[in-house]
């Protein structure tokens, strides 16, 4: 409705109704229309989409929708819009069916009375209304009934209704179902069988099939049921409630009882007013009050202390709502204040409240705890202040409980760190394992005192305790209780100790200790051994009592002890005699001083007797050994392994040159010539490795050097020997120089040999070969010619006296080598040999052109010579004077007579030689030139020498190269039978010892 | 054309014989009594062959010997030693300097004869050859 105008959405498709309609609507008193017209039922749902009329009439029959189907149509699409229809004639069965699909009326068209139509919308829409409002009201109902029987379903308690009369259950709910265990319809229509007292409420037993016993609690109320009179019960499960009940009294019979005996104290008392109310036994018999109590302010009682003190409690009460075991002091029934144990509660009571207090007497234990805690304080006192360190450990986990002050500072930890530490972290780790051991056996209680266990400090350094240890049982847990002295510097003094005592003990010297006044106070074990005299029986004595010193000069020992006085200190080597025999001792004595003061002396004395008796045999031994040395005429020296000589004996001075001075220390190496150097370091080293000791033949030439850097030939032997793991070297030399020339000598001399026997050899074939040759030419006709016949045969006669000569000259040489050579002489006119002799040597001489003179006075005398051998020296002297000249040269002969000798000289101007082989000249094999057949073959002068010696003669030669030699000799006048030789003969003499002289 | 021999060689004696013999064959013969002069008078005259004694004054025969071997005009004469010295170390190093061969003395004049000869011979068929033996 709008505006108090009712809108109206009329449906109608005849033009000309519809102009009725709203000519007959509008001309409407009561009540004023706005008409809305549609032509169709499309146009009318598209209207009613969008908008909400009061009323809807409707023509039945519509272009698109005919009878019924509009109105189903229309009542779908607005439900709620009242709805007349309007209907032709005799459609009165589909108006009325329209009625009774929800249209409220309808109207016939044509049957319109003025005002009907108004009449039948409004009473349309007022009928609409009062049918919303009546469903609105079925629906409010519907809903309260529903809501009833939800009450009823869902109660716990159980509704029944029972008839009043004939008490048949009329009504039950599903509560009264379960109550009962039965179904409803086991209910309805069942006598109730328990009796009902409207207005009062009983208990009942229910025994339901298939369950226990219940109790149930029921409330009857008369009620009117359905016009009848009626009960209504209403049950109620209890049977738990009366178990709670049933338990709570059983439990407040217990608690009465425990409340009764407890052995606390129970007092329940008014909280603000303090009126017991309720005490149990204890509280009466500890307080000494009876039940007169109750009733009684608990201040009164005097059980408080102080009543303020109850005021207290009760303000904590209150504000927290219970007390705990709060000490309060309490009167006990000696009249004594004691320390109590309070609890309290806030407990309700019948709804009032009151404060339910528990009180232990504490009084004991307090007074227990205070002693316990002074002697803790009396303990803790002791251990704070300990001036031993004292630990507190752990037996199970070797943990640090406690460690008392001197204990920290012993290793510099605090209490909070050593706490945190465990017994393996205070020692060093190398002796863990023993501490680790001997905290065993202190727990095992088979040990009190470790002793010098090493602890280590916070800083790293070690320090060592004794540990006294007990077991206790501290706060429940086994400790062991360790108390730590520090024993450090007794360790190092014990060390110390220890070491000056291995000291004293391990020197191998006599130790003897006096004070200034020489009496001995320390005697140590050697001293024993050296004077035979125990430290017993020397301590105490005076030191020179029991001690003689040996003095060499009379007074020496006054003068060594005053020297000793102003020295303080003093060394020698002296002779100590004792009553059990005499030592010989290297001897110190020192003063002991200190800061100026002369405590006493220290004297040491190792015994040298064995060595002052070895000295002596060594230094014997030593001369001995050096005289030897010293004498040889051999060089003998020894180096040591360096080669440097530790030994030069007077020999090798005298062959060398060098001092012994010189030479000692210096190498061996400067008397060896460069050339041996090599040479002999390698015999050294060969030396050296050669076992020593044993003879090592080494024995070798080499050449030495002399200090004025001439060479010696040595021969050396060498040897080598190990002393006191030190190796030496010993030579001997021996100056071969002489032997070396001999052997040079004869090395030449056999050289010589050889040249000549090769020589010989030489000289004995030539001329053979000439004999042989030109005998056999002539023997074979290949001379025919006589004069060269002769001249072959001359020579082949030259030739064979050569030959003869040279085999004589042979002879005489193996005669002259083995002694046999003898001259004999004979009455000789020497004029006569040497004439023949220049004789024979005419021809050759003229052949080498060569003048032959002689000088020989004519009466010359005789001489009594071997002629023959004169006859050799003179053919030797010219042939050699022929051999040595030139062409052209001359060559004298000469004789002259001296007083008691004659002189012979032959002289040439030949070739001359040199002074050199002047002095060789007469000598075996010597040739003046060597491999000149000129020469010969060395023999001659060496013969003719022999034979001018055997006849006493001298032979010498002067020459000058290039111009000549002159050859002389002599021959002494000789007595007569003078075949001597010149040889000794002793054989005159007297035999010493044979024929004495009568 | 007639051989050519040189005779070096000191004993005068023993030079003669050779000379004397070995004329007789119808050998030129020159001679010569020390070393130097001997090396002299092969370079020359050129022998065919030298008989050369060993113990000569100055240079020994082994010295000349080899000498005349170093010298290309007289390296491939015939040398024929004739010597006192007859050991056998000798006759080696006799060839050794490059004798040809190697006489003891005393030797037989025939025998020198011979032994010349057979050089020659030896020298000859070589010759022919185109070769020279060397010992």
């Amino acid at each position: 409705m709008k505006d108090g105008k009712i809108e109206l959405l009329l449906i109608e498709d005849n033009t000309d109704d519809i102009d009725l309609l709203q000519r007959s609507l509008g001309r409407s008193v009561s009540v004023q229309f706005t008409v809305k017209s549609v032509q169709s039922m499309r146009d009318a749902l598209e209207f009613l989409a969008l908008n909400k009329p009061d009323i809807i009439l409707s023509d039945l029959g519509l272009p698109d929708s005919h009878g019924l189907d509009t109105v189903t149509k229309l009542m779908c699409e607005a439900p709620n819009i009242p709805l007349v229809v309007l209907s032709g004639f005799d459609d009165e069965v589909t108006a009325i069916k329209a009625v009774q699909s929800g249209a409220q009326d309808y109207l016939v068209k044509g049957h319109l009375e003025s005002g009907q139509i108004e009449r039948s919308l409004f009473y349309a829409i007022e009928r609409a209304r009062l049918q919303t409002e009546l469903e609105a009201h079925a629906q409010e109902i519907s809903q309260i009934q529903s809501n009833l029987l939800k009450i009823l379903d869902k109660n716990a308690d159980a509704i029944i209704i029972v008839a009043g009369k004939d008490r048949i259950i009329l009504f039950t709910n599903p509560a009264a179902e379960a109550l009962f265990g039965r179904q409803k319809k086991g209910l309805i229509n069942k006598i109730f069988e328990f009796p009902l007292d409207g207005g009062k409420t009983t208990e009942i037993e229910i025994n339901p099939p298939s369950r226990e016993k219940t109790i149930a609690e029921m409330s009857v109320v008369e009620i009117s049921w359905e016009g009848q009179p009626a009960y209504l019960a209403s049950l109620r499960d209890i049977t738990r409630r009366k178990k709670m009940e049933e338990d709570l009294r059983v439990s407040e019979e217990k608690f009465s009882k425990a409340f009764r005996h407890s052995p606390e104290s129970f007092v329940i008392s008014g909280i603000d007013d303090g009126i017991i109310v309720e005490a149990n036994d204890t509280f009466m018999r500890n307080s000494g009050f009876g039940k007169e109590i109750i009733g009684k302010k608990s201040i009164e009682t005097g059980v408080w202390a102080k009543p303020e003190e109850r005021a207290e409690v009760i303000k904590i009460l209150k504000e927290k709502g219970m007390v705990s075991n709060q000490e309060r002091r309490l009167r006990l029934k000696n009249g004594e204040i004691g320390i109590s144990l309070f609890s309290a509660e806030i407990i309700t009571i019948n709804d009032t409240q009151y404060m339910l207090s528990m009180t232990t007497d504490i009084t004991e234990r307090k007074k227990m705890e205070e002693a316990l805690r002074q002697s803790e304080e009396k303990y803790r006192t002791l251990f704070e202040s300990a001036a031993e360190g004292i630990l507190i450990v752990d037996i199970e986990t070797k943990k640090c409980k406690y460690a008392n002050p001197a204990f920290c500072t012993m290793l510099g930890y605090s209490q909070e760190e050593l706490i945190k530490m465990s017994v393996s972290d205070i020692h060093p780790k190398t002796s863990l394992e023993h501490v680790l051991a001997e905290f065993a056996t202190q727990v095992r209680g088979e040990k009190v005192l470790s002793s010098t266990i090493p602890c280590l400090k916070k800083d790293g350094t070690v320090i060592y305790a004794d540990i006294n240890a007990a077991q206790a049982i501290i706060g429940g847990i086994k400790c062991n209780v360790g108390f730590f002295t520090d024993v450090t510097n007794r360790k190092k003094a014990e060390e110390a100790l220890r070491f000056s005592d291995a000291a004293f003990r391990s020197i191998h010297e006599s130790i003897i200790a006096t004070d200034t006044r020489y009496v001995i106070t320390h005697w140590n074990e050697i001293s024993e051994k050296i004077y035979g005299i125990k430290a017993a029986e020397a301590i105490g004595k005076k030191l020179t009592d029991i001690i003689e010193i040996e003095e060499n000069l009379p007074g020496e020992n006054d003068r060594r002890f005053e020297r000793l006085e102003t020295d303080g200190y003093c060394r020698q080597e002296q002779l100590h005699r004792t009553k059990y025999g005499e030592v010989w001792v290297d001897v110190s004595m020192q003063s002991i001083e200190e800061n100026g003061q002369r405590y006493g002396w220290v004297i040491l004395a190792s015994a040298i007797t064995q060595r002052k008796l070895a000295e002596e045999a060594l230094k014997r031994s030593e001369e001995k050994y050096r005289e030897l040395i010293d004498t040889s005429s051999d060089g003998i020296i020894s180096t040591d392994s360096q080669m440097r000589f530790v030994v030069w004996s007077r020999g090798a001075q005298k062959m060398l040159g060098y001092t012994e001075k010189e030479m000692l220390g210096q190498s061996i190496m400067n008397i060896v010539a460069e050339p041996a150097q090599k040479a002999i370091a390698r015999e050294l080293i060969r030396c050296k490795q050669h076992e020593p000791g044993k003879a090592v033949s080494q024995i070798f030439e080499t050449q030495g050097l002399r200090k004025d850097c001439s060479p010696v030939p040595m021969e050396v032997s060498l040897s080598s020997r190990k002393s006191e793991d030190k190796y030496f070297i010993t030579a001997v030399m021996r100056d071969i120089t002489i032997r070396k020339e001999a052997e040079e000598k004869l090395r030449k001399i056999d050289r010589m040999k050889s040249e000549f026997l090769s020589n010989v050899s030489h000289e004995l074939r030539t001329p053979l070969q000439s004999i042989s040759g030109f005998t056999k030419l002539i023997m074979n006709g290949q001379v025919p010619d006589p004069a060269t016949q002769q001249e072959f045969f001359q020579i082949i006669d030259r030739e064979t006296q050569h030959l003869g000569s040279l085999i004589n000259g042979l002879l005489d040489l193996s005669r002259l080598e083995s002694g046999r050579f003898q001259i004999n002489r004979k009455p000789t006119a020497l004029r006569d040999t040497m004439i023949d002799t220049i004789k024979s040597f005419q021809t050759l001489a003229r052949d080498k052109n060569i003048t032959l003179n002689e000088e020989i006075p004519d009466e010359l005398p005789e001489m009594e010579v071997d002629d023959e051998r004169m006859r050799q020296v003179f053919f030797n002297l010219v042939s050699n004077a022929i051999k040595y000249s030139d062409a052209g040269g001359s060559i004298t002969v000469r004789a002259k007579e001296l007083p008691g000798e004659l002189l012979f000289q032959v002289s040439d101007h030949g070739i001359g030689m040199s002074p050199e082989a002047m002095t060789h000249l007469f000598e075996r094999f010597f040739r003046a030139e060597e491999n000149t057949a000129r020469s010969g073959t060395g023999l001659g002068l060496y013969i003719t020498k022999q034979i001018i010696d055997a006849h006493e003669g001298r032979i010498w030669v002067e020459s000058k190269v290039n111009q000549g030699s002159t050859f002389s000799f002599t021959l002494p006048y000789h007595g007569k039978g003078g075949n001597g030789h010149g040889k000794k003969n002793i054989d005159h003499r007297r035999r010493p010892s044979d024929i004495k002289a009568r | 054309m007639a051989k050519k021999i040189l005779i070096i060689e000191d004993d005068p004696a023993i030079s003669r014989l050779v000379d004397y013999t070995l004329r007789h064959e119808g050998y030129e013969i020159i001679t010569a009594s020390n070393g130097v002069e001997g090396i002299n008078k092969a370079h020359k005259e050129g022998p065919d062959v030298i008989i050369l004694d060993v113990m000569l004054p100055g240079i020994d025969g082994f010295e000349v010997c080899h000498r005349l071997r170093s010298e290309p005009d007289t390296a491939s004469v015939l040398i024929l030693m004739f010597s006192a010295k007859a050991q056998e170390v000798d006759k080696n190093t006799g060839l050794k300097v490059g004798a040809d061969d190697y006489l003891p003395k005393p030797t037989a004049p025939a025998e020198i004869v011979r032994r010349v000869s057979v050089l020659l011979a030896r020298q000859n068929s070589a010759d022919k050859a185109g070769e020279k033996v060397r010992g």
